[in-house]
């Protein structure tokens, strides 16, 4: 069940449904951006209006992405069983603490980097930059130890003030102030 | 030519040669540090240099372009790491070259030749640009339509291994591209109801996401896992690094690699990337002693050393000439053009020539300047390779964010950072190519605007695109260059396969980006 997580989180994919995925993400985009253009209002007239070439450009990826989907679906019917063996051989193989890390990291860190724009007009510039960075830091070094937060604290208060006093004191860059003024 | 460059260096004033000096500096780390690129120090100077004149910014971004190319081969021989793609086949050569006790001929040669690599390509966009310009000044809305449709069909068959995953993400592009105002109508569309969105998507802040994001993130993670600085040894230079003997050895060598950069470059999309493998396997190929290759020989470290900065002045070619980006980099200068209020195309020579000669003069002494540091700073840029990522990537990633709020005054291109920041990391994930996004992001909208009004000149002729010569031609050219490489990269994919097999081991794909 863990396994299935940690699967998910990091948009891990077997090799070969890679093409499956990226063909499915590709219909999907498609999609959104057919409907997008829907409620475009046009006083043209000529024949291309202000929604023509989107609406082509959807649909063309549209087909493209379905294409890929079909590849997919014949080169799984001619490799199916090479797949099978690789399946089972990669299931077997042990676990390692740090690759889990890795492969959730990048998901955690978009989640972050939400959070740290989220905050920005709340609590300001400053704040949300110590929160930002005293998470990040010993995220990516992969030790989610006090002696790494601490450090990272420390690193996160110098960067961040520096960075407010260069950029909006320095350069006269307005940057979010929050509730503190800063 | 020599008028121009000189009336070029009459319009930079001091802070101009300050900011191409610090542009320079940066650029070296950033291209001599594993996972960090010239791309990435460009997005964070681009927002911050707003409050300069546009020619003291492009004197940072042209210090930044020199030396984010150059620095690459520092970490590459030293460490067997190379500091961007574009130094990938460096590590062949130089690499072994260092470890049998020559770091310092391996570093001075790759040096050199990087220089008179970057030399050669400034010479040809000095040459060749301004004609080129005056050639497609003449081009009406129907000869620049098939231009750009051509431009990003090469995009999106060289970037990849695959023609149909590079013309989705090329269209995906263009789609994001046309988010907001329509420029010939004046009525907003793609919005999906959000009113910032009414005047579009700022350029910055969708490169930032696209280009670093996802790269900040992984690269972090996997300096954990090789990078080790432990292993420099002793890098003095002695005088340029190599005999006479070698330099007139090796002469050929340079010439064709700085051909096959320089024409390498000018293709759109692609750039020092491919030209270095390119020029690694030509050099190979051709030589008298193909076995030296891989063991430490010189030719190895002249070919793609020499080819990846040539392709600097090539990729400018038809960005200046033409308005089109010629790789990632100047993808990014488009948009920094754009925010300095220039229209990227043949009328920048014409309406702006002063600025232009001003950019010919700061791509001469920034090179001139990189040179200079490699040779002289050359222990701080080693001292470089010894920062802790986990800690410089969040740090960048603050400052990023500071670039980002400065492009409008608003949280919102943060928002708008985070959105093509996945969109990146997802499609990379799905092994998509980035820059054909990027390309048609920056593209599209020019390639709708030209296609609409081909149409009302023509009332609505489809045909008049095939009627007139120019415009057919790049049709035409279109089309044929689809199918060849389309037909190219089967075999290629057919090679690979073959070697995979032989190996017996999984061939990864080798992206642009």
């Amino acid at each position: 069940m863990k396994k299935k997580w940690e699967k998910i989180l990091s948009l891990e994919i077997k090799p070969a449904d890679i093409d499956l995925a990226g063909g499915l993400l590709a219909v999907v985009f498609a999609v959104v951006a057919f409907v997008a253009t829907l409620g475009t209002k046009s006083f043209s007239n000529s024949v291309i209006g202000p929604k023509t070439v989107p609406q082509i450009f959807s649909a063309i990826v549209f087909v493209l992405g379905w294409s890929i989907v079909i590849r997919w679906v014949v080169k799984r019917g001619k490799a199916k069983n090479v797949h099978v063996d690789q399946i089972e051989t990669k299931g077997d193989q042990p676990i390692d603490q740090k690759m889990i890390f890795q492969k959730i990291t990048p998901l955690v860190s978009f989640l972050l980097l939400a959070l740290y724009i989220f905050l920005m007009k709340p609590i300001g510039f400053t704040f949300s930059s110590i929160i930002y960075l005293t998470l990040q830091i010993p995220l990516l070094s992969a030790d989610l130890s006090g002696k790494t937060i601490l450090k990272a604290f420390k690193i996160a208060i110098l960067a961040s003030v520096c960075t407010y006093l260069l950029f909006a004191l320095g350069f006269g860059l307005k940057l979010p102030k929050g509730i503190m003024g800063f | 030519m020599f008028n121009s460059i000189i009336s070029g260096f009459a319009n930079l004033d001091p802070l101009s040669y300050l900011l191409l000096l610090a542009g320079s500096v940066v650029g070296l780390v950033f291209g001599c540090v594993p996972g960090l690129s010239g791309s990435i120090a460009l997005t964070l100077a681009i927002p911050l240099t707003f409050t300069v004149t546009p020619i003291q910014a492009f004197a940072t971004y042209m210090g930044i372009f020199v030396g984010g190319c150059s620095g690459g081969l520092i970490s590459a021989i030293l460490i067997g790491v190379p500091g961007t793609a574009s130094s990938l086949t460096t590590v062949f050569d130089g690499f072994p070259m260092a470890q049998k006790g020559q770091p310092g001929k391996a570093l001075g040669t790759g040096i050199f030749c990087s220089f008179l690599g970057s030399l050669f390509g400034f010479l040809a966009l000095f040459a060749i640009a301004e004609p080129l310009s005056r050639i497609a000044i003449k081009f009406g809305p129907i000869e620049l339509f098939s231009l750009t449709l051509f431009a990003i069909s090469l995009v999106s068959v060289l970037s990849g291994d695959d023609l149909v995953k590079g013309w989705i993400v090329a269209l995906i592009g263009i789609l994001l591209g046309m988010v907001g105002m329509s420029v010939v109508d004046g009525m907003p569309r793609m919005t999906l109801g959000i009113g910032r969105l009414n005047s579009g998507i700022s350029a910055t802040p969708a490169m930032v996401g696209l280009f670093v994001i996802g790269s900040l993130f992984s690269a972090s993670l996997a300096d954990k896992g090789y990078v080790d600085t432990s292993k420099i040894m002793d890098y003095k230079i002695h005088g340029l690094g190599f005999t006479k003997q070698e330099a007139k050895q090796q002469a050929p060598n340079f010439l064709r690699s700085a051909l096959i950069g320089l024409g390498i470059g000018i293709l759109p999309g692609i750039g020092g990337v491919t030209s270095n493998l390119v020029a690694y396997t030509v050099a190979k190929t051709t030589s008298k002693h193909p076995e030296l290759f891989g063991t430490g020989y010189i030719g190895g470290i002249v070919a793609p050393e020499t080819a990846n900065n040539a392709s600097i002045g090539g990729a400018m070619i038809p960005f200046l000439a033409l308005g089109i980006p010629g790789d990632g980099f100047t993808a990014l200068l488009l948009g920094g053009l754009t925010l300095h209020g220039f229209i990227a195309g043949p009328m920048l020579f014409n309406e702006n020539a002063d600025f232009v000669y001003a950019i010919f003069a700061c791509l001469l002494l920034g090179a001139i300047i990189t040179v200079l540091i490699e040779y002289l700073g050359l222990p701080l840029l080693v001292k470089s390779l010894k920062i802790p990522k986990h800690i410089l990537m969040p740090i960048i990633m603050v400052m990023i964010m500071v670039g980002c709020i400065s492009v409008n005054n608003r949280i919102f291109e943060c928002w708008i950072m985070l959105f093509f920041g996945i969109i990146s990391y997802v499609f990379r994930k799905y092994k998509y190519s980035i820059t054909p996004i990027v390309l048609g992001f920056m593209l599209g909208p020019d390639l709708e605007v030209d296609l609409r009004r081909g149409l009302m000149i023509s009332k609505n002729n489809v045909w008049v695109f095939f009627q007139k010569p120019i415009s057919c031609a790049f049709i035409i050219l279109t089309i044929v260059s689809t199918i060849f490489l389309l037909r190219q990269n089967k075999r290629n994919e057919r090679k690979l396969r073959e070697h995979a097999a032989k190996a017996g081991r999984n061939v990864e794909n080798v992206d642009d980006d």
